[in-house]
C-alpha cells in the first residue's frame, strides 16, 4: 500500500511538463520581411481589426495578411488606443503621438506635444480626456488644447509608470514603482490617491493592473506576482497560490470569467483559475519561442487570445479548447471513445487500451490503464450507469463491465449470451440498458452488481431494428427514443409506436451515424449523404450550408449543458447555436489539422465540459465561458472609380460619368478566415443579395440615382447575427439631364426660332421691296431707254449714216434692233455676268460712236478671270449713259471712260467736262444703281469726284 | 596620475552632492564611510577576481534616493599585474570612463529609526564603461543607530554595458561578473 503511494507520488513529482493539458498555440509572423520581429502589443480596434505593435512599424491583420502600415515603419509602437472616430492614436518609443484614420498616419498635436521619453500607455477617460503614461516624465493629460504634465513636481509619486488602466467606471489607474495611484478623480486632473506597501500591495513596482471580470482589478507586479485590489473597500489581497511567487516579473494579465491569463517576462502564461475547482498551472507551447517573454495580451472578440511575445505573434482560440495530445508516456494515436466519469476522471479507449486518466490542478495529468489484462480489446462505446458500472462496448470483441473501485470485471461475449460483440452505443432509457450492436438493438436490465447475470433481449415489437446495422441511440426523454441504422434510415419510438424515416432517397437518408436534440426540441441527425438534417417534429429539413457533406463528415451530434449543438467533423468541431443558427467553428487554425475522430467518440462531464477524442489526442472544450458568440465585423476598406482609389462616404455625390465603382471589403473572423463568404447587395440596382467569395465587388456602368451598398459576411455559408457594413452613395444626373440645362435649352431654341422667323420676316420685305424696285428699275430702264432723246438722236444718226453708206445704215439698225432685243431679255434677271454686260456696253457705244465719232473712247482693262463675276443688267450702260448725259463731248472735249477691275470691284472712271444745260431725267439713274446695289449685296457703291474725274465703284457680285 | 583621480573623486563628490541636495533643505542624508566592492569572473579556464576599497555613496533616506560610484582604476588585487593593465585598458577603458556608477530610489519603505535588517529593491541607472543600464538590484540594509550596513550581491552582463572580449580570451571571461557591495554608511548630522 505505501509503496502504490510512493510510486503515485513519485509520478506526481516527475510529471512531465508536456503531459499537461494546455491551450492550443500557434506563432505567426507579423513582419515577414523580418526574421526577428519585435512584437510589443496587439490590438482590436472599434471595428474589430487587429493592429500588432512592433519596434518597426504598425502592422494590420485582417485574417489574411500582415500588412504594415504605410508611414510607421520607422515607429517603435508602443501604445495604442481607439480614437472615438475609427481611428487610433499611437503612442511611441520615442515620446511621439500619431494619429490613424482611413489608413492614414498624421502626428498628433506635433507642435504642442514634446515627450521625450518612451509612452506606455493611452486612454480616454469621461471626460473625453486623453491621459498618456510614459516612462520618464509622468502623465500628460490633454484636455482639448490644454496639455497638463503630472509628474513628481506636481506631487506625483512617481515619473517611471509602467502602465495606464481606465476601469470599468471610468476612473485611470496607473502603476509605476510607488505603487497603484487613482488618479483624475472626481473629474479633477489634479486630485489623486496613492496605494503602496503600506496599503497593503504586496510589491511596490506595479507592472500591469487590469480589469477583473468580477470587478476590482488584477495587479501585476515586478516580483510578486499578482494580487487582486477591490476597488470599493480598497484593500488588496493575494490567493494563497500567488504566495512566495517564483516565475519573475508580471507584465501583462488578461481577466477572463473565474480565470486569468498571466503574461511573465521569462515563464511564458501561467494560468489561474478560481471557479468551483482551483487551478494554477504554467501554459506551455509546442511552437518553438525565441524567448518565453509576454510583452502583452489581448483577447478578441471572438474570445482568441493573441500573445505579444518578445519576438513572436502568438495566436491562441483561447481557454475555450485544451488539448491533451499524451499522458506521461502515453501518447494519444487514435482516441475512439471517452467518458467523463463521475468522479471527475475521464475515461478513454485509445490504441486497443482502455485509460483512466487523472488531472490535477497545476494542469498535469497521470494515467492508469484499466484492463490491462486483456489484450487489444478496441473499445468504442462508454457509458457508466447509475450504480458507477462501466460498459465498455467494443468492436467485435464483445462487451466489458467494470467496478472501477474493486478492479473487477465481468466480460460478456457470444459464448455467455451476448447477441452480437460489436457495440457502438451504451445508453439508459427508462430504467434499462439498450445497446447498438451491428444486429440490432437489445436491451438488459439495470443492474444491482458487476456480478449480476445479465440477460440481453429485443425489444417488444420492434422488427424494424432487429438483424440491422446500428450506430446510434439517442434518448429524448421517457417516451420518445431514436436509434440511427447503416441503411435502414433512422427509427423514432415515441410513445409505444416505431416509425422509419429515410427510407428510399427521403430526408434524412438511409445512413446516420450520431443523433442529438437540442434546447428547442429538434432533432439532429448526421448523414453522410445530406449532411447535417433537422427535425423538428413534424418535417425534416436539410441544414445548410452543403459544407457538412462535402468536406466535413460529421461523425458525432452532441448537445452541450445550455442546448447548443456541437457538430464534430473531420476537419474538427463546430458550435451551431439553435436559435440563431450561427456557428462558430474550430478547426486547423485552432489547432484541428488532421482531427479525423473516431464515430461518437466524445462525452460531456458534470462541469458542462465537453471532451472529444481524436487522432490529435484528447480534447476538452468549454462552452460555457462568457464569450458569447462573436459576431464577425465587416470593413469597407477602400472604395474606387475607374479602378483608382477614391473615398466615397454618405455625403458623397459623384458625377453622372463616375460610375464605374469598386467596393472593398472584408471580413474578420480571426478564428477561421478561411470559413468566411460576403453576400451583398446594391439598393437601387438590384434587390437581391448576392453571395460571394471576393473581397471586392464592382458596379460598371451604373445608372444616376441613390445607391445603398449593404455587405454581410457568412461563416461556414451560414449568415450570423452579423454587422452589416453600409455605403451610401450618390450618382448625379449628367447636366443634360438637369432642370436648369433642359430650361436653358429651351430658352436657346425658342430664341433662335424668334430669331429665325423675324430674319425670314426681315427676308420676305426685303424680297418684296426688291421686287417693287426692280419693277421700278425696269421701268426706268425702259424709260430711259426709249426716251425720245435717245431715240430721236439715233434717228438722226441713222438718216446721216443712210446718207453716206446703205450698207452702215443697216448695219447701224441692226445694232440698234439687238440693243433692244438685249434690253428686253435682260431686264427681268437679277444679274448677269460681266461679260455678257460689256457685250451690251460694246453694242450702245457702237450706237453712241456713230453720233460723237472718235470723241468718246471707251477703255477697258478688266482680267479675264473677273469676267464670270455677276453684276446687276445694264449697270455699266446706264453709268456711261450718265456720263454722256453730264457732260459735253464734242472734238475739243473728248470724253473718256475707264474701266477697270479693282479687287472687287468694277471702276468706272471718265474725265469731267460739265454741261451747261442738263438733259432731262438726269440724277434718276444713279439713285436706281445704289438702291439696287442695296438689295444685292452688302458691299457699298463708292463715288469719288473732283473738278477733273468722275469715280464710281461698284462692287462685283459672286 | 594620481592627482588626476583625485580630483576626479572630488568632483564626482561634487556631482554627487548637487543631484541629491539640490532641492531638499532637511533631508536625512547618510554619508559612505567604508565602501568595498569586489567583483569575481567565473571563467571556465581563470578566476578573475578584483576589489576596491574606494566607493563613495550617499542615500537620502527620506526621498529614498541614492547614488554610489566607484573608480574603476581603483580595483586591485588581480592576480598579475598584466590582468590588471588589460582590465583598465582592454576591456574598461578606464581613462575614457573613470568611474563606475548606481543612481536611483529605492522601492521599498525603510523605517530608519528603528534598528533591523531590511531588504529592498533598488531601482537606478547603472553606469559602467559609459554605458547606462536600468537595473532593479536587491540589497540588504542592516539599521544600527545611525549607521546603515548596506550589502548587495548583483551580476553584470559584459554585453549590456558593451564590455567586448578578445575572441582569444573568450576563456578567461566569463560573460557575466558577479559584483559584491559591501558598504557603512553614517547619518550626517
Amino acid at each position: 500500500m505505501i509503496n502504490k503511494y510512493i510510486i503515485i507520488f513519485l509520478l506526481i513529482l516527475f510529471a512531465n511538463p508536456s503531459d499537461a493539458q494546455s491551450p492550443y498555440f500557434k506563432k505567426y509572423n507579423p513582419l515577414p520581411k523580418s526574421s526577428n520581429p519585435r512584437v510589443n502589443l496587439v490590438h482590436q480596434d472599434l471595428r474589430g481589426i487587429i493592429y500588432i505593435g512592433t519596434e518597426t512599424g504598425l502592422v494590420l491583420y485582417d485574417g489574411i495578411g500582415f500588412n504594415t502600415i504605410s508611414g510607421s515603419e520607422e515607429l517603435n509602437v508602443k501604445a495604442i488606443c481607439n480614437e472615438q472616430n475609427n481611428g487610433l492614436l499611437i503612442g511611441t518609443g520615442k515620446g511621439n503621438m500619431f494619429l490613424l484614420i482611413n489608413d492614414s498616419l498624421s502626428e498628433y498635436k506635433k507642435d504642442q506635444l514634446r515627450i521625450e521619453s518612451p509612452i506606455t500607455g493611452i486612454c480616454y477617460d469621461k471626460q473625453g480626456r486623453i491621459w498618456v503614461s510614459t516612462y520618464g516624465e509622468g502623465l500628460y493629460c490633454i484636455e482639448d488644447e490644454q496639455i497638463t504634465k503630472l509628474d513628481s513636481n506636481t506631487g506625483l509619486e512617481d515619473d517611471y509608470i509602467y502602465t495606464i488602466l481606465k476601469d470599468k467606471n471610468e476612473g485611470i489607474w496607473i502603476g509605476s514603482d510607488a505603487g497603484l495611484t487613482h488618479v483624475g478623480m472626481n473629474k479633477d486632473i489634479h486630485n489623486s490617491k496613492n496605494y503602496s506597501m503600506s496599503h497593503g500591495l504586496p510589491d511596490n513596482i506595479v507592472r500591469t493592473i487590469s480589469n477583473a471580470y468580477e470587478g476590482g482589478m488584477w495587479i501585476g507586479m515586478q516580483e510578486a506576482g499578482v494580487c487582486y485590489f477591490n476597488d470599493k473597500t480598497e484593500t488588496f489581497s493575494t490567493p494563497e497560490t500567488f504566495k512566495d511567487w517564483k516565475y519573475g516579473s508580471v507584465n501583462h494579465i488578461i481577466s477572463i470569467k473565474n480565470e486569468i491569463w498571466i503574461g511573465t517576462d521569462k515563464h511564458f502564461i501561467i494560468d489561474y483559475e478560481y471557479g468551483n475547482t482551483q487551478r494554477f498551472r504554467p501554459f506551455h507551447t509546442d511552437e518553438k519561442l525565441i524567448s518565453e517573454r509576454v510583452n502583452q495580451m489581448m483577447r478578441d472578440r471572438e474570445g482568441n487570445i493573441w500573445v505579444a511575445g518578445a519576438s513572436d505573434l502568438i495566436f491562441s482560440p483561447g481557454e475555450r479548447i485544451e488539448i491533451l495530445k499524451s499522458v506521461q508516456d502515453h501518447s494519444f494515436k487514435n482516441v475512439q471513445a471517452v467518458l467523463p466519469l463521475k468522479n471527475g476522471k475521464i475515461l478513454l479507449s485509445d490504441d486497443g487500451k482502455l485509460i483512466e486518466i487523472t488531472r490535477f490542478p497545476d494542469g498535469s495529468t497521470t494515467y492508469k490503464n484499466i484492463l490491462s489484462n486483456l489484450s487489444k480489446h478496441h473499445f468504442i462505446s462508454l457509458y457508466q450507469d447509475k450504480t458507477g458500472i462501466i460498459w465498455a462496448g467494443s468492436f467485435g470483441q464483445g462487451l466489458v463491465l467494470i467496478d472501477l473501485d474493486n478492479s473487477s470485471n465481468q466480460i460478456l461475449t457470444i459464448k455467455n449470451g451476448l447477441p452480437n460483440e460489436n457495440i457502438f452505443s451504451i445508453k439508459p432509457f427508462r430504467n434499462t440498458i439498450q445497446i447498438a450492436t451491428l444486429s440490432g438493438i437489445y436491451s438488459t436490465k439495470l443492474l444491482s452488481s458487476i456480478h449480476t447475470p445479465v440477460q440481453f433481449q429485443q425489444l417488444p415489437k420492434s422488427e424494424l431494428l432487429q438483424n440491422k446495422y446500428m450506430y446510434h441511440i439517442q434518448p429524448v426523454n421517457d417516451s420518445e427514443i431514436w436509434y440511427a441504422s447503416d441503411g435502414e434510415g433512422v427509427i423514432q419510438y415515441k410513445n409505444g409506436r416505431y416509425q422509419q424515416y429515410g427510407i428510399g432517397n427521403t430526408l434524412p437518408g438511409s445512413v446516420c451515424y450520431s443523433i442529438a436534440s437540442d434546447k428547442s426540441g429538434n432533432i439532429w441527425f448526421a448523414s453522410p449523404e445530406h449532411g447535417l438534417v433537422k427535425f423538428n417534429g413534424i418535417t425534416f429539413s436539410v441544414f445548410k450550408p452543403e459544407i457538412w457533406k462535402e468536406n466535413r463528415t460529421i461523425s458525432g451530434l452532441v448537445s452541450d449543458r445550455s442546448g447548443n449543438l456541437i457538430i464534430i467533423h473531420k476537419e474538427g468541431f463546430s458550435i451551431l447555436e439553435p436559435l440563431t443558427q450561427s456557428i462558430h467553428s474550430y478547426n486547423s487554425i485552432s489547432g484541428f489539422d488532421n482531427f479525423d475522430p473516431d464515430l461518437n467518440s466524445f462525452g460531456v462531464d458534470a462541469n458542462g465540459m465537453v471532451w472529444i477524442g481524436s487522432r490529435k489526442g484528447l480534447i476538452q472544450f468549454n462552452p460555457e465561458t462568457d464569450q458569447e458568440n462573436p459576431t464577425p465585423g465587416i470593413v469597407i476598406n477602400k472604395t474606387q472609380i475607374f479602378l483608382i482609389d477614391h473615398h466615397i462616404d454618405e455625403n458623397t455625390v459623384l458625377s453622372y460619368d463616375q460610375n464605374y465603382i469598386t467596393i472593398s471589403y472584408f471580413g474578420l473572423y480571426y478564428s477561421d478566415p478561411t470559413a468566411i463568404s460576403y453576400k451583398y447587395k446594391l439598393e437601387g440596382l438590384s434587390d437581391n443579395w448576392v453571395t460571394t467569395g471576393d473581397r471586392s465587388v464592382s458596379f460598371p456602368n451604373l445608372a444616376p440615382g441613390t445607391y445603398v451598398f449593404r455587405v454581410k459576411v457568412l461563416i461556414d455559408g451560414q449568415e450570423s447575427s452579423s454587422q452589416e457594413a453600409v455605403l451610401q452613395f450618390i450618382i448625379d444626373k449628367p447636366y443634360y439631364k438637369k432642370n436648369w440645362f433642359i430650361s436653358l435649352l429651351l430658352l436657346c431654341v425658342s430664341t433662335m426660332i424668334i430669331l429665325i422667323i423675324r430674319y425670314r420676316d426681315k427676308r420676305f420685305k426685303l424680297e418684296e421691296k426688291r421686287k417693287n424696285e426692280q419693277v421700278l428699275q425696269k421701268f426706268e430702264t425702259l424709260r430711259n431707254q426709249i426716251n425720245p432723246h435717245f431715240l430721236f438722236n439715233s434717228f438722226n444718226t441713222l438718216i446721216s449714216v443712210i446718207e453716206e453708206d446703205k450698207e452702215k445704215a443697216v448695219e447701224y439698225v441692226e445694232h440698234l434692233s439687238d440693243y433692244f432685243r438685249e434690253i428686253l431679255t435682260y431686264r427681268d434677271v437679277d444679274k448677269i455676268d460681266l461679260e455678257t454686260e460689256l457685250k451690251l456696253l460694246q453694242t450702245y457705244i457702237y450706237l453712241q460712236k456713230k453720233r460723237y465719232g472718235n470723241n468718246i473712247e471707251l477703255n477697258l482693262n478688266i482680267e479675264p478671270e473677273k469676267l464670270t463675276s455677276l453684276v446687276p443688267p445694264l449697270v455699266l450702260q446706264m453709268l456711261v449713259e450718265n456720263a454722256i448725259k453730264h457732260n459735253v463731248v464734242s472734238k475739243n472735249n473728248r470724253l473718256i471712260i475707264d474701266i477697270r477691275d479693282q479687287g472687287h470691284y468694277l471702276v468706272i472712271s471718265n474725265n469731267i467736262n460739265e454741261r451747261k444745260l442738263k438733259q432731262k431725267g438726269t440724277g434718276l439713274g444713279l439713285q436706281n444703281i445704289l438702291k439696287r446695289y442695296q438689295l444685292l449685296s452688302k458691299i457699298e457703291i463708292k463715288i469719288q469726284h473732283n473738278d477733273q474725274n468722275f469715280n464710281i465703284s461698284i462692287p462685283l457680285l459672286n | 596620475m594620481r592627482l588626476n583621480r583625485f580630483i576626479q573623486m572630488r568632483l564626482l563628490n561634487i556631482v554627487l552632492i548637487c543631484i541629491l541636495f539640490s532641492n531638499i533643505g532637511f533631508a536625512q542624508k547618510y554619508y559612505c564611510k567604508n565602501g568595498n566592492a569586489e567583483f569575481s569572473s567565473d571563467a571556465p579556464l581563470e578566476l578573475i577576481h578584483a576589489a576596491s576599497k574606494e566607493m563613495q555613496g550617499i542615500i537620502d533616506a527620506e526621498k529614498k534616493t541614492f547614488a554610489f560610484s566607484i573608480s574603476t582604476y581603483s580595483f586591485d588585487g588581480f592576480n598579475t599585474p598584466l590582468q590588471k593593465e588589460h582590465f583598465n585598458e582592454n576591456y574598461m577603458e578606464s581613462s575614457k570612463f573613470p568611474n563606475s556608477s548606481f543612481t536611483g530610489k529605492i522601492i521599498e519603505d525603510i523605517d530608519n529609526s528603528r534598528d533591523g535588517i531590511y531588504v529592498v529593491r533598488t531601482k537606478g541607472v547603472l553606469t559602467i564603461h559609459g554605458v547606462k543600464k536600468e537595473r532593479i538590484i536587491k540589497s540588504t540594509i542592516e539599521i544600527k543607530g545611525n549607521s546603515w550596513f548596506i550589502s548587495s550581491d548583483f551580476s553584470v552582463m559584459l554585453d549590456d554595458h558593451q564590455i567586448t572580449i578578445p575572441r582569444i580570451v573568450q576563456q578567461k571571461i566569463a560573460s557575466e561578473i558577479r559584483v559584491k557591495i559591501n558598504a557603512e554608511l553614517v547619518k550626517q548630522l
